[in-house]
């Protein structure tokens, strides 16, 4: 029997959660936002904490990936994927995409439909 | 003629109770100019002034030094890092100051601390509008600087070494508030200690260091081996403190250069060269007058900014200034002003203070909307020996206050049993004018409630400040706090939520409290109260843990050489201020966002369903599933026919006091790094909007997304119908020294009603039931429904009309459309 230990399942959440910290990207990784972003999609909470584009799936739960070829879904579980808004969910067959209204959202602080990040403007016009 | 139209002009005004007009009528050509130059720092709604732009001098230049110096240790590398900001950053004088010191390379930047957290440089990289131009070389060196300081940062660091759990439950943004760095702290001062001036801390640390050379050069013991990491923390402090007199002295040569080469004004020449007098005087020696004070005073917080995120600013300024106001303007040998020149200068403070701009997460910004921080200046009071400490100073800060009508910083007002009637009348008079402040503040109960809580002996007490919006903490050498402990803010709401919910946050998607069990199947109110405390006892745990963490690693992850040198227990010790192993006696709190809502649901739970059994718990948590979609009759029933908080009601009133018992009993059952106890302390800001989308629908009949109650303890907008006095008497029933920190309670009163010598008496004699009742606090507005419909309307014309939101005030129109609501929708109590 595989025995897994509390630290170790967390600590696989807390990794992608905060893998990102560490790489590299540049001008031209922050500012692309792909056309099928996770950003873009009705499933995608953005995260409470930090404004940065982290967020959770509301569909997909840990374990997922679908970055993987071929793509990984897993549906039950006690914890969303944890994905960022310009994350290429080109292969995700839960997307969906949201209807954006033209707003500064200003009025808007829930996270369910909250899309912070200046590079959506650009992406979305 | 002219004279006698202004007159009536002034005096119709006062009439209509356009308060800000009145105060631009009556201040000086100086104030009025200094107040309209000033760039609004705090975010309206929850995005930024236009043309408001992030300094990126300030982390260029840090960085640049930072990358010099990888082998040194952290606080060593701090100091010279921001010696090399101090050196090189762009400086300027405004027309009119007579006060110098900036946050920002220029009057319309706003600074942060790229060291602190990847989170926010990113955020700081993806916001709308603040990024300099030109944009394409300003996004090239935030990548560079976000690329470098990625994995790097305090944050960063800490998420490495926190409890995976813990962290991940922390930054779901669900259950708290804050971050366990000095990122985004506030640390109290003790100016008997700065006011020695730095040459003089500098000589000191140059004693501990001769000692210590000694004591590592002697006979080997275990007990000389904490001295060699002191070293470099001493080398630290004292490269701090010279980069600060260089700075003051880079004001002191421009001054000199601009009086002596552009200035044609032969009167404002003179107060060039003064500026440049007081600069080179101070911080290096201290003060001799007013202006020597308040611009030590001001460079110490711009200094300390440059560190850290000081997102709050615990001072006393009438008990640390009032000395020099009084010499210069007394008759005497010494006077030096008149006090309309001292008023220019108080005011002038405050308006330097409302300058100071940092960029705040959006969290922070919807929940602190309008403002910066919370400046909150405590005044009044009494001094070590118990006698009061009410001076001309103290009085002249709220004429200054209700002159310049900044929402930042307000005004703390320490209520006794012997304060002066003319003092409390000025009292009265801000908040006539509509400033929303000075809260008031009951010196007798904060004083015991700091003994009883964290042990401070009773002359030290006597010095408190308001550590925050609301906490009272000593300004003495052990009693000084460093570090925003209330960094475990937590969302309260989330514990009724997940009593009923069996651990589970549908917000953001996560098991998040304990199971609990499924309340569909709970008997009777007991189990629910019990399921209740176990959620309660597991929000403070992982709040508190997390905090601490954070407090212990903050000299390693991020060090505050400048703070240290400022704080005496740390020159003695050679340690950084964060540490809390120097002698801090302590002073923790947990500050309690969006409580009354667990008292009011778990009073309407026990009431329709338990008690009258009109409705079963399935049917309460199907609705609650659903945020009562389909169910508004029922959901009106719990709004309407449930006792609610504030009514003087035991059946509810009595569910508070119990609820609080259990988190008191916790609370002790907790230690923090310095073995010390986090009492709750009930409060908003605007935590209730910010948090009205993450709080799930709630058996009090709210929904998701409805704006949450105002804070701390104030009953909820339109719920308390039984009156002023009402609302007193169910604050009174909660012991406000064992059953928490302090208890903010907001009121809104009718500035018609409150008007002359009459209103005033009728103000005093509520007061009066107030202190009787052993209340800690309390804040008023008192702006009309239509004036603040009016500026919904026309924003430019009511630009200085003040509220108060929470543990601070802030302008109207700075604030959301939410927030303005439910300000408006705050009950109006008539007294008498």
């Amino acid at each position: 029997m595989v025995r897994r230990s509390r630290r170790e399942e967390w600590n696989q959440i807390r990794n992608s959660m905060t893998s990102d910290f560490s790489t590299a990207k540049g001008v031209e990784g922050r500012e692309t936002v792909p056309d099928k972003a996770c950003g873009k999609c009705k499933n995608f909470s953005e995260n409470a904490y930090a404004s940065d584009g982290r967020g959770s799936c509301r569909v997909l739960k840990m374990g997922s990936n679908f970055l993987a070829d071929p793509p990984i879904f897993v549906l039950d579980g006690e914890t969303g994927l944890m994905c960022m808004f310009n994350m290429d969910a080109s292969r995700c067959e839960y997307y969906e995409m949201m209807e954006f209204i033209d707003t500064d959202g200003t009025e808007c602080a829930d996270p369910q439909f909250r899309r912070a990040q200046r590079q959506m403007e650009k992406a979305l016009k | 003629m002219e004279e006698t139209a202004k007159k009536e002009e002034l005096g119709e005004l006062v009439e209509q109770q356009q308060w800000w007009r009145v105060a631009e009528k009556t201040r000086s050509k100086r104030l009025s100019y200094l107040r309209k130059a000033v760039w609004k720092k705090g975010a309206l709604g929850g995005v930024y002034t236009p043309g408001l732009k992030i300094c990126l001098e300030l982390p260029r230049l840090f960085t640049e030094a930072w990358r010099k110096n990888e082998d040194v240790p952290i606080m060593l590398r701090k100091a010279r890092a921001l010696a090399n900001v101090w050196e090189n950053i762009p400086i300027f004088i405004t027309d009119q100051a007579q006060l110098v010191g900036y946050l920002g390379s220029a009057p319309h930047t706003m600074v942060w601390h790229w060291q602190a957290a990847s989170m926010i440089n990113e955020e700081i990289y993806n916001e709308t509008g603040i990024i300099p131009e030109p944009e394409k070389e300003s996004l090239r060196l935030m990548a560079e600087l976000n690329d470098y300081w990625g994995g790097k940062t305090s944050l960063d660091l800490f998420t490495k070494v926190v409890d995976p759990e813990d962290g991940v439950k922390f930054m779901s943004g669900a259950i708290g508030w804050g971050t366990p760095s000095s990122a985004v702290t506030y640390a109290t001062r003790d100016f008997n200690f700065i006011f020695k001036g730095f040459e003089a801390i500098n000589d000191q640390i140059g004693r501990e260091l001769e000692k210590a050379e000694e004591i590592t050069r002697g006979t080997p013991s275990p007990e000389i081996i904490p001295y060699y990491e002191k070293f470099h923390k001493w080398e630290a402090m004292q490269i701090v403190l010279e980069a600060a007199i260089a700075y003051a002295g880079r004001y002191a040569r421009l001054a000199r250069i601009i009086a002596d080469n552009f200035e044609s004004d032969p009167k404002r020449r003179e107060e060039l060269l003064r500026i440049a007098e007081t600069c080179e005087r101070v911080p290096a020696r201290p003060p001799r007058n007013l202006q020597e004070s308040l611009q030590l005073d001001l460079f110490v917080n711009i200094l300390n900014r440059y560190e850290a995120g000081e997102f709050a600013w615990p001072s006393r300024p009438d008990y640390t200034h009032g000395s020099f106001y009084d010499r210069d303007v007394k008759a005497g040998v010494n006077k030096r002003l008149t006090e309309n020149e001292a008023l220019d200068l108080v005011g002038e403070f405050m308006i330097r203070a409302y300058d100071i701009g940092m960029f705040a997460p959006r969290w922070t910004r919807e929940g602190l909307q309008g403002i910066v921080g919370t400046w909150v200046w405590t005044i009044g009071g009494v001094d070590e020996d118990g006698n009061d400490a009410c001076n001309a100073m103290t009085v002249a800060l709220m004429k200054a206050a209700r002159l310049v009508r900044v929402a930042n910083p307000t005004l703390s007002f320490r209520w006794h049993p012997r304060v002066k009637d003319e003092v409390f009348r000025e009292v009265f008079e801000c908040i006539r004018h509509g400033l929303g402040y000075p809260n008031i503040r009951n010196d007798t109960v904060l004083i015991e409630n700091g003994m009883y809580w964290h042990g401070h002996p009773i002359k030290e007490m006597r010095t408190w400040v308001n550590q925050a919006c609301m906490s009272p903490c000593p300004t003495t050498k052990y009693g000084c706090q460093p570090f925003r402990m209330a960094s475990c803010t937590a969302n309260t709401a989330k514990m009724v939520e997940y009593a009923l919910s069996n651990g589970y946050d549908r917000v953001v998607n996560m098991q998040m409290g304990p199971k609990t069990g499924d309340s569909r199947k709970f008997k009777d109110f007991e189990e629910l109260f019990a399921a209740w405390v176990k959620q309660m006892e597991w929000i403070m745990n992982i709040l508190i843990r997390t905090v601490a963490l954070g407090r212990v690693k903050d000299p390693e992850f991020y060090s505050r050489p400048m703070l240290s040198a400022c704080y005496e227990r740390a020159v003695e010790t050679g340690t950084d201020a964060v540490d809390p192993s120097n002698g801090e006696r302590g002073n923790t709190w947990i500050t309690w966002f969006t409580w009354v809502e667990n008292v009011d649901s778990l009073a309407a739970v026990k009431k329709l369903v338990f008690d009258e059994k009109k409705y079963t718990m399935d049917q309460l948590i199907t609705a609650l599933e659903a945020n009562w979609d389909g169910d508004e009759e029922m959901r009106l029933d719990f709004v309407r026919n449930a006792p609610k908080w504030g009514n003087d009601d035991d059946y509810v009133d009595s569910i508070m006091v119990r609820c609080l018992k259990e988190i008191a009993r916790h609370s002790w059952e907790i230690k923090g790094p310095e073995g010390k106890p986090f009492p709750p302390l009930p409060e908003n800001v605007s935590g209730n909007i910010h948090y009205a989308n993450i709080v799930g629908a709630l058996p009090n009949g709210r929904r998701l997304g409805d704006a949450l109650y105002d804070g701390g303890v104030s009953p909820g907008p339109g719920l308390d119908r039984k009156g002023p006095t009402a609302v007193l008497k169910s604050v009174g029933k909660i012991d406000h020294i064992t059953q928490g920190r302090a208890f903010l309670l907001n009121q809104r009163l009718s500035p018609i009603q409150l008007a002359g010598d009459k209103g005033y008496n009728l103000w005093k004699s509520y007061m009066r039931t107030w202190a009787d009742l052993g209340n800690d606090h309390v804040q008023f507005n008192m702006v009309d429904d239509s004036t603040l419909r009016a500026a919904q309307k026309d924003p430019e014309k009511y630009s200085e009309v003040i509220v108060r939101v929470a543990g601070y005030s802030a302008h109207f129109v700075d604030i959301s459309r939410k927030t303005q609501d439910n300000i408006i929708q705050r009950t109006v109590q008539g007294l008498g």
